[in-house]
């Protein structure tokens, strides 16, 4: 249940980041247009960076999934290496609840300031005037996607903690560096248990 | 006090191997929590929200989409191999191509981390290859990945011209000369420890001269990009952040011309894309809440009140404010340490008499090697992940010999302030 | 009664302007302490050291961050569009007046902020908006044609009223963006153009101001109510001097920034006077700024207003005292 589950929100959030990156290549054409446009008919787009703000905290917003699933966060491995592999996967557990932490504040207080901006219908202060609450949305939604990998991942993890099936934890959420390649298929085994 | 415990804690957190923009964020929450009587966490969604509408920081992304569609159009690779081709008959073999591919790769890209992932992407498979001294050689890389925000364009040069009212096409300029001396000083360092070092130059690569003639042409397309990104500044067709777009299209167009551009080729670039930058994004976010923690409980105030009730000479101020930029550029992101200490340094430093532009070039350098010091440093993160095995501590023990050449420079920058200023005296 | 003990914590604007500076700053650390007998004082921070852009200052102040911030008004209109009325592009010419109307505009203000937990204690000018273009230009009507550099809503309907391109770019890109002629022309006050050298690559400053740049003190309506009763009148008249003394030293100062820029080396105590032209306000910008502000300013400014009813307040204050209707 758990692993169909990943593999749709796995889907989903490589869309995202395909999407996202489509996006921003957009806004890429959109500032080239704007700058054809200044030069050669004296006429401007207005507004071309605001919108690429807008489209660059979306895009990264709706890529923070991918990044937790496949553990892309930066984590220094110094010492955590030198520990023996109980330790390690005591880090990783806290590991992984203080990137859940991170995001969970994140996620709050954006949702607090989303909330905020739809209740007084909050408008850009710029010439372009954008009302806020639609790229607000869109960006606190993909913090929502990160939020809901992590809960799923953590669950998975709970589960094989109580199966006692390290080698899975450390797949789901262990430090790149060191547990280097583990077969798939160690993970695939808790499904079918 | 909150000094120690802000140090400690940081200390704590990463060597438990947290996540580092979950160590920076929840640092933040801490230092909120028992320094302060206002609810400054309330700020988060604020701060997340404008920082990451950040016109200026969208330049980021533009430019490590730039190298993506570079590795994949094949750019990148031929760019590498005319380097190698010329350069590696010194001592240390293909890490002066490291070196040289970064200094060019710089000269189309703003962003260090960009030029680090770029270049490694294309390097790191020949370590084995060629049996290299592996720390060394990672470390190469992360050191030649900094000359990105010093060789223009920068996306650090461009932050730092809009905190001071500082022309940015003028810190370009000033940042050219520093950036090629710069290089010059990283395969010094490579040529001394191979000399030094029996085997960590690998196997030795022969070429003749009419091979290096043949590769020049690999030079042509990067130096379009180069033109297109930089020409269009200086050609009044775009502001300097615009630039970065301008040189994504100009990448893609080459892709196309080089038969390249398919729909698989840009889902990968996206993938690639995407994954840097929220992990970038990441750790600058959380950086960011932290350096306003720090600044509301007034330990800005303090660094200010301090520096000023020294009673020092200009010369001695400058020598502080350096070592300071160093201890604490190991333990910071360069790019939120570069917006947050700028309105607090830059003011100092120009009372004292010193030019911005020539800071500007001062501070680039003091960013760069903050990127490569551990525990917290971009590139070494960079450089790690796309190696994917095998511990972190090769890159930051390979990246220290840089760290000395990067003194160096410093130094050299100094001593003769017109490296810096004489070429934006001609503008 | 005594003034109790008090101690708040302030935003401030940006650390490199006069304002933070003089006249921000000393208030809370200096003034408000040596007018209390030590009681009261204030901690002041300003955005630019703490990596913040000025937009959410309201929000920090209804979040209870801060218990007061300064702003200028432009920036902190998202959730109040009512609050633009202040000061609209091409209302008034001279400081005068631009206080007068404030002063009167501040209850309407003040109605809509309290609805979300805010008050504004005092206004003061930022500095009135100038433009200043590469090139000679002949007045209002000299615009037309020409790209410039804008950051507020209502500047840029001003300016499209007058023929112009607005284009937005950050203002430490506009000497390189002028230089190189990717814009023409640019909107600031001259104490930042003067300190931003802004004379290096623009030859010609016009005399007509766009609009005022006010800015406000705003504080945590709930805050600001549980000070006690004697401390708050205290602080309130404290705030009110302050009010005072800057528009009366800024106006100074901003003439003497107008007279540095203009090759007035006698009546500049800043520095070298640099020599930018400036091009004298005439009867025919005047009548046509009352034009575009019928045509294009009230307008857009009741575009952004949507549903709320921002014509009759600012009628019955600011439209009265100057002879202005908004249909
Ligand atoms: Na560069
Ligand atoms: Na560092």
């Amino acid at each position: 249940m758990l692993i169909r589950t990943q593999g749709a929100l796995d889907r989903v959030s490589e869309i995202a980041v395909w999407v996202a990156g489509a996006a921003l290549l957009m806004t890429a054409f959109m500032v080239g247009l704007e700058v054809i446009m200044r030069k050669l008919f004296n006429a401007s787009l207005g507004g071309a960076d605001e919108i690429s703000g807008y489209v660059f905290a979306a895009a990264t917003a709706w890529s923070y999934a991918a990044v937790i699933r496949k553990k892309g966060n930066v984590r220094i491995d110094v010492v955590y290496n030198l520990m023996p592999r109980p330790l390690r996967i005591a880090l990783d557990i806290l590991s992984f609840l203080a990137l859940g932490a991170l995001f969970a504040l994140i996620g709050w207080y954006g949702f607090e300031l989303v909330k905020g901006t739809v209740e007084t219908g909050r408008i850009s202060v710029t010439p372009l005037r954008t009302s806020l609450s639609i790229p607000q949305i869109v960006w606190i939604s993909g913090i929502g996607l990160a939020l809901s990998m992590w809960v799923l991942i953590a669950l998975r993890v709970i589960g094989n903690v109580l199966r006692r099936n390290w080698d899975a934890v450390s797949e789901l959420i262990g430090s790149e560096g060191i547990e280097g390649e583990i077969n798939a298929e160690l993970v695939e085994t808790e499904g079918k248990s | 006090m909150i000094l120690i415990v802000t140090f400690s804690l940081l200390l704590l957190f990463i060597f438990l191997a947290i996540p580092v923009a979950a160590a920076l964020g929840l640092l933040g929450v801490v230092l909120d929590e028992s320094f302060s009587i206002m609810p400054l966490r309330r700020a988060i969604g604020d701060m997340m929200w404008e920082n990451s509408i950040e016109f200026l920081l969208v330049a980021v992304p533009m430019f490590v989409m730039l190298g993506e569609i570079m590795l994949r159009s094949d750019i990148a690779e031929k760019m590498y191999d005319a380097m190698a081709k010329w350069l590696s008959w010194l001592p240390g073999g293909l890490m002066h191509s490291n070196i040289g591919s970064s200094a060019i790769f710089a000269a189309t890209s703003g962003s260090s981390v960009a030029t680090a992932a770029t270049v490694g992407t294309v390097a790191v498979p020949q370590i084995d290859k060629r049996g290299y001294h592996t720390p060394l050689f990672l470390g190469s890389l992360a050191a030649g990945g900094t000359l990105g925000i010093l060789i223009p364009p920068s996306v650090g040069l461009i932050i730092y011209g809009l905190l001071t009212n500082t022309s940015v096409p003028k810190l370009y300029l000033a940042g050219i000369l520093p950036g090629l001396v710069l290089a010059g000083l990283y395969s010094l360092t490579i040529v001394l420890l191979c000399l030094a070092n029996k085997g960590w130059g690998g196997e030795k690569i022969s070429i003749s001269w009419s091979e290096r003639f043949a590769s020049l042409p690999n030079l042509l397309q990067p130096l379009f990009i180069f033109i297109v990104v930089i020409g269009s500044i200086y050609a009044g067709w775009a502001t300097p952040t615009e630039s970065a777009s301008l040189g994504v299209l100009a990448a893609l167009l080459l892709s196309w011309k080089n038969g390249k551009l398919t729909r698989d080729m840009l889902l990968k670039s996206f993938e690639g894309t995407m994954r840097t930058t929220a992990m970038i994004m990441l750790i600058i976010l959380a950086a960011a809440f932290l350096n306003f923690v720090l600044a509301v409980i007034g330990l800005a105030a303090a660094f200010q009140s301090f520096i000023e009730g020294l009673g020092l000479s200009p010369f001695q101020v400058l020598l502080i404010i350096i070592a300071i930029y160093l201890v604490m550029g190991c333990f910071m992101e360069s790019l939120s340490m570069l917006i947050t200490t700028t309105p607090i340094v830059v003011p100092v430093i120009v009372a004292l008499g010193y030019d911005p532009i020539w800071f500007g070039v001062v501070l680039m350098l003091l960013l760069e090697t903050a990127l490569i010091t551990p525990p917290i440093g971009l590139n070494l993160y960079v450089v790690q992940s796309i190696r994917q095995s095998g511990p972190i501590k090769d890159v930051i023990k390979g990246a220290i010999p840089f760290v000395f050449a990067m003194f160096v420079m410093i130094g050299l920058v100094i001593a003769f302030p017109s490296m810096a200023l004489w070429l934006p005296s001609l503008l | 009664d005594d003034i109790q003990p008090h101690q708040f914590k302030v935003l401030g604007t940006w650390s490199s302007l006069s304002q933070f500076k003089n006249y921000e700053a000393p208030f809370w650390t200096e003034t408000l302490s040596a007018n209390t007998e030590g009681q009261m004082s204030g901690e002041i921070v300003s955005i630019s050291v703490m990596g913040l852009k000025g937009y959410e200052t309201l929000n920090l102040l209804q979040n209870g961050v801060f218990d007061m911030g300064n702003m200028v008004v432009a920036y902190v209109t998202g959730s109040t569009p009512e609050m633009e009325g202040i000061d609209l592009a091409g209302v008034a010419t001279d400081m005068a007046s631009a206080r007068a109307n404030a002063d009167a505009y501040r209850d309407v203000i003040n109605a809509r902020l309290a609805e979300q937990n805010l008050i504004m204690l005092a206004h003061y000018p930022f500095g009135r908006q100038f433009v200043f273009c590469k090139d000679e230009f002949d007045g209002l009507a000299g615009l037309e044609g020409r790209k410039i550099r804008t950051s507020s809503a209502t500047h840029a309907d001003f300016l499209s009223g007058a023929g112009a391109t607005n284009v937005t770019i950050a203002f430490g890109e506009v000497v390189p963006a002028i230089q190189n002629g990717v814009v023409d022309c640019a909107v600031t006050g001259a104490i930042p153009a003067y300190d931003a050298s802004w004379h290096e690559v623009i030859n010609y400053v016009g005399e007509l101001p766009i609009n005022m740049g006010m800015a406000g003190l705003y504080a945590n309506l709930s805050k600001w109510q549980s000070i006690d009763d004697v401390s708050r009148s205290a602080l309130a008249e404290q705030i009110s001097n302050w009010e005072d003394t800057t528009w009366t030293n800024y106006v100074t100062e901003e003439n003497e920034g107008l007279a540095c820029l203009t090759g007035d080396d006698a009546g500049c105590s800043k520095g070298d006077a640099v020599g930018m032209s400036l091009i004298p306000m005439t009867e025919a910008d005047s009548a046509q700024a009352k034009g575009i502000l019928q045509s294009h300013v009230f307008p857009g400014w009741l575009e952004r207003c949507g549903d709320e009813d921002c014509a009759g307040p600012w009628n019955a204050t600011i439209g009265a005292a100057n002879g202005l209707s908004i249909q």
